[in-house]
Order: structure tokens, then C-alpha cells, then sequence
């Protein structure tokens, strides 16, 4: 009674009424380690898969909810932050023809700004030491931490409402 | 607005290289799902020579250049093909688990589409390489090496040259609404995945093994979280359409198939580096099995797909634009039981895979006999062993190069290996079945659909 009980479960759970395919209970040699294995991981993936998917949807009304209220641009600066205040400082205070070069360990302040002031040329050195700057690159970006700027001369670029200086902008004469 | 133009060139494209299926008569039947998805991939591919060549000729993209003389094609073949567009059918599900399996699908689509629009591109390799080489393509009217050399990168144009596309065909460069993009791949994947897998078995499994492949957590990453943008998952929808276009030619013996595969295995060259030891592979594979089945009996039928592989690495090596730090790389054979270690981790990666890994070693385990003989199942293991060669060679600290990329590279033969997966699983849970469910009474209405079917 059991067995037949167990069987019907099974077979509702795997749905696989294929009457086409005759019984072939004495076949031996289709009996493998894989005829466990196989339905016994798929069964756990599909429960891995489904709690995921209702996990998403969880995260979507919680966590990420406020994500859905914001403007372009508070997106932009939740998600870039310094970066993207550094890239509007310098597309009202620079010309598209002129190029930057960023002076400090900037790796991805400098591909940021490569990619949203495009065409505007954007080179990077990680320390001027003897870097010979070309007399074409019109501004030099200074960034770092607050004492190291300090130091440096130029336009501070500072974050909204605060005098927090992020990085310092210097013309070349 | 812009949401709106990036759904009518998606459109446009699928429509396009719909057109092309059926004129050079690459389908059987009619099945909307198979011309929509399997078009996108034609259409995109069409799209890209048309972009390069134009580039290569000097002539400046235009909106109306680009997509004009498009759009009077299909309006030509439209009339001239308006009959068969009613023939054109899809069967919706009509059985309670199918439907809820696709409540899940369509649900998984939709986070992924709202989640593409939540954030802007946040990726960092999409801002340095994919996305600024679209938005320079799109301020150059074309191709140009000096981008190329500012850049410093040697990543092919194919990436660049769709999002400069759909920039030109919207006129203005919106790099969020161009985001639907990667979901709507992700949705085209999961379409032809679909109907490639009905074929196989019924419409219950093959919507559980979509409905597997759409909640995997790294395809979902990169169709609208947080990696949207990457050039992995439209390479992934290229080397599965590909992929299975070559399964499908050595089973029907069929080399329209064969050449359509080969066409669009030859577009992934021009997507990513990886593209080129997959197309490599394709058409030894072919060869391989051409000997026995000759389906492709002479290179002339691939010359074209030949060309377009061959066009950028003669492009790049002439204009002089090639950056590599593989250059100065030599082979280091000590690295490989780490690579073994390391790739052994990812496949148990279960936050990022689920089970997807383990189910394909226990698959290729459980049909070893079968591997050699399946061309996918080939085209996969050749292909993850080329990825494997990246990390024997590469000048970078090899561990935090795997670390970077490799769970991207086993992302491009993930749906290939789904399939696989799919097609294993189906067959051990049938034998599953025949040996210890009991056969339940027949009713009748099954009975005769299936004697129906049987005729």
C-alpha cells in the first residue's frame, strides 16, 4: 500500500506519464548510480531554484525599494559617488577640447571619467616624479587624501554642502 | 521614449534576421518562438558586418544608411511573404505545471528587465571597455585605430558596434535604456533555449530546465543586476544558438543549418577573444563530423563566416591597435593542479550556479560513453578546456585572473552545458520511471493523444 502510495507521489512530483514507453523493470543494466543521483540533485536544484527566485522577489520590495523612488541623478550619485562629482565639476569647469591628466592612485576615477567626458581626452600617472606633462594637457587633476592636497595648488572640487575636498584642479598656464 | 525605440529595434533586428532564416530556408516549420530568437542572432550579426564593413569602406554611420535600406527589405519581403506570416504558430501551455513554470520565467524576466533600469551601469570592465568603446564608435561615425590606441585595449568591436547602433538608431547616447538590451538577450536565450528543447521532450521538462537555466544567479547578474553589461551573455546566446544550429545539422544531415551555426559562431569572434578558440572548434567539429556524415563537404560553403573571422584579426594586426599582455606570456605546466582546484571551486559555487556544475559532471559522467559522439557535448568540454589554457599561460598572477574572470568564462557555455543537462537528465529520469513507478491507468483522453501521437 505503501510502495504503490510512494510511487504515485513520485510519479505526480516528476509528472512523467509518458505511456509510450513500455515498463522495463527487469532491465538490469539500465540501473546505474545515476538513476539516484541525477533525480535526487534535480530535485534539490529545482527547490535551490525556486527559493531564489521567491528571494529576488523579496529583495526587490526591500532592500532595493528605495532604488525604485530616485531620480537619475541621485542614482547616480548613490551608485558613483566622489566620481561622479568629480565628473560634473569638470564638465562645467573644463573645455570638451582640452584634455586632464590625473595625478594620484586613481585607477577607477580615471576610467570613469574616460567614459562620461568622452571625447575629452583623459590621461592618468600614478605619481608625477620626472613625468614630463605635455604642454597640450591643459588641466591637471590632483587626487588623494585631504593632506596630500592640501598641498597642491589649484580649484578645490569639494562635496555638495560639506568642505570635504575630493580632488584639486590645476589649469596649466 | 528611449525604452520604447531600444523594444523597436530589438524588433527590427529579429525581424530582420527572420527574414534571412527563411529565405535561405534554414527552418523547418513555422515556430515564431525559433524565427524571433534564432532572427535576434541573425539580425545582430547582420547588423555588426554591415557596421564594420561601412567602417572599413570610410563611410560614416547614418541612421538612415544603417537601417533604411533594412526597412525597405522588409517591407518588400513582407508583401511578398504576407501569406506565410499567419502560418507562423506557438502553442501556449495548457497544462497547470507548465503554466506555473511559466508565471516563474515570465516573473524572472520582468526583475530582470526593472532591475536593468534601477541603477545605472555599475559594472567596471562595461565602463572601461564595453560601454566606452560604444559611446567612441558612436562619436567617431565608425571604427577608428586611434581609439583603439587611446584605449589600450583589444577587445573586437561587436559589443561597441551594437550599442553605437542602437545610439544611432535613437539618436542620442541613453546608457541606461540601452541596458534593456542584455535583458532582452537574456530573454532571447531563454526563448530559443525553449523551443530547441521541446523538440527533445514534452513541454512540461523542457519548461523546468528553462525555468533552471533562468534562475541561475550569474545569467541573471548579467541580464540586469549588477553586471549588466558584460559582453559574456550576449557571447553565451551566440554559442548556444550556434551551438545547437551544429547539433541540429549533424542530426537532420542539414548544411543550411550548418552554415547558419557557423555564421553566427563567427559573429562571437567579433564579440570577445573567447569567440575565436570557439570558432576554431566549430568547424573542426564539422570536419570531424563531415567525414562521416559529409554535411559539409567542401570549405567554400564556409568562406563567408571564414571572412568575417578573419576580418578583425587582419584588421587589428594592420592598424596596429594590438594591445595584449599575452605577448610576452610563456606556458607554466605547474600552475594546472591549481587551475583544477580552482575551477573544482567554482563549479561549487552554488551562490552563483546552484547546481548547474555538479549536474553537468554528473551528466558527462553518466553518458562518457556518448561525449565523443554529441557534438555539443564536444564543442563544451573542447571549449572549457581553452578557457582552462587562459590560466596556463597568462602573465597575470594566475589565481586573481581566475578569480576575475572565470566564473564570466564558464557563463558563455553555461546555457550549452544546460542543454546538455537537460538532455541527460530527461533521458535518466525516463529510465527512472520505467523501473520504479508503477505504470498508472491511462485515461482516455491521454490515450488517444497518445495513440494519436504515435501515428
Amino acid at each position: 500500500m505503501r510502495s504503490s502510495r510512494l510511487s504515485l507521489a513520485i510519479n505526480n512530483i516528476m509528472n512523467l506519464v509518458n505511456p509510450e514507453i513500455p515498463m522495463n523493470k527487469g532491465n538490469f543494466k539500465q540501473r546505474s548510480i545515476f538513476s539516484y543521483i541525477v533525480p535526487l540533485v534535480l530535485s534539490l536544484w529545482i527547490f535551490l531554484a525556486f527559493l531564489r527566485t521567491g528571494y529576488n522577489f523579496l529583495r526587490f520590495f526591500t532592500d532595493e525599494r528605495e532604488d525604485i523612488y530616485l531620480s537619475e541623478e541621485s542614482k547616480k550619485q548613490k551608485y558613483y559617488g566622489n566620481l561622479y562629482i568629480i565628473s560634473e565639476y569638470l564638465r562645467k569647469h573644463t573645455e570638451t577640447k582640452d584634455p586632464v591628466l590625473i595625478v594620484g592612485n586613481a585607477g577607477q576615477l580615471y576610467f570613469f571619467l574616460r567614459y562620461s567626458l568622452y571625447p575629452q581626452k583623459i590621461y592618468w600617472v600614478n605619481n608625477l616624479g620626472n613625468y614630463k606633462i605635455k604642454p597640450t594637457w591643459k588641466y591637471i587633476l590632483y587626487t588623494g587624501d585631504i593632506t596630500s592636497l592640501e598641498k597642491r595648488k589649484g580649484l578645490s572640487i569639494t562635496i555638495p554642502g560639506t568642505n570635504n575636498v575630493v580632488a584639486k584642479l590645476m589649469k596649466q598656464k | 521614449m528611449n525604452e520604447l525605440l531600444v523594444l523597436f529595434y530589438i524588433l527590427l533586428l529579429s525581424i530582420l534576421g527572420a527574414s534571412f532564416l527563411d529565405l535561405f530556408k534554414v527552418l523547418e516549420g513555422k515556430k515564431l518562438l525559433v524565427y524571433l530568437s534564432l532572427g535576434f542572432a541573425v539580425g545582430v550579426g547582420i547588423t555588426i558586418v554591415q557596421m564594420f564593413l561601412f567602417s572599413l569602406m570610410g563611410v560614416r554611420w547614418d541612421r538612415f544608411l544603417l537601417f533604411g535600406p533594412w526597412i525597405i527589405w522588409l517591407i518588400f519581403y513582407g508583401i511578398r511573404k504576407k501569406n506565410d506570416l499567419f502560418l507562423l504558430r506557438m502553442r501556449f501551455p495548457g497544462k497547470r505545471t507548465e503554466i506555473l513554470l511559466l508565471l516563474f520565467i515570465v516573473f524572472l524576466f520582468i526583475f530582470v528587465v526593472l532591475q536593468s533600469q534601477l541603477r545605472p551601469v555599475v559594472g567596471w570592465d562595461v565602463i572601461a571597455t564595453w560601454f566606452m568603446m560604444g559611446k567612441g564608435f558612436y562619436f567617431d561615425g565608425g571604427i577608428r585605430p586611434e581609439l583603439y590606441r587611446y584605449l589600450q585595449i583589444d577587445n573586437p568591436p561587436g559589443i561597441g558596434f551594437l550599442l553605437a547602433s542602437f545610439y544611432v538608431f535613437s539618436n542620442t547616447i541613453n546608457d541606461q535604456a540601452v541596458l534593456l538590451i542584455y535583458s532582452t538577450f537574456y530573454g532571447m536565450l531563454l526563448l530559443v533555449f525553449f523551443a530547441f528543447l521541446r523538440e527533445r521532450m514534452p513541454g512540461k521538462y523542457a519548461m523546468l530546465f528553462t525555468f533552471l537555466l533562468a534562475s541561475t544567479q550569474a545569467l541573471l547578474r548579467q541580464a540586469g543586476r549588477f553586471e549588466a553589461g558584460y559582453a559574456d551573455l550576449p557571447l553565451a546566446f551566440l554559442f548556444f544558438t550556434s551551438g545547437i544550429l551544429l547539433q541540429k545539422a549533424v542530426l537532420q544531415n542539414k548544411r543550411s543549418l550548418c552554415i547558419a551555426g557557423a555564421f553566427i559562431a563567427s559573429i562571437g569572434t567579433l564579440f570577445k577573444n573567447e569567440g575565436l578558440p570557439f570558432f576554431v572548434l566549430y568547424v573542426v567539429i564539422i570536419f570531424i563530423f563531415s567525414t562521416k556524415k559529409n554535411i559539409i563537404s567542401k570549405i567554400k560553403y564556409l568562406l563567408f563566416p571564414f571572412i568575417l573571422f578573419l576580418l578583425w584579426q587582419l584588421y587589428k594586426t594592420t592598424q596596429n591597435t594590438y594591445y595584449t599582455y599575452y605577448l610576452h606570456s610563456k606556458v607554466v605546466l605547474e600552475r594546472v593542479p591549481v587551475i583544477f582546484f580552482e575551477a573544482t571551486k567554482e563549479f561549487l559555487n552554488i551562490t552563483r550556479w546552484n547546481l548547474l556544475w555538479i549536474s553537468f559532471i554528473i551528466s558527462v559522467l553518466s553518458e562518457r560513453k556518448r561525449v565523443l559522439k554529441d557534438p555539443l557535448a564536444l564543442l563544451i568540454i573542447l571549449q572549457f578546456f581553452a578557457y582552462l589554457s587562459i590560466f596556463v599561460f597568462t602573465p597575470l598572477d594566475f589565481v586573481d585572473h581566475m578569480h576575475s574572470s572565470f566564473d564570466r568564462l564558464l557563463l558563455q557555455i553555461s546555457p550549452l552545458a544546460m542543454f546538455m543537462i537537460a538532455e541527460v537528465s530527461y533521458t535518466i529520469l525516463k529510465r527512472f520511471r520505467t523501473l520504479y513507478v508503477k505504470k498508472i491507468p491511462v485515461s482516455r483522453s491521454q490515450d488517444t493523444r497518445s495513440t494519436r501521437r504515435s501515428k
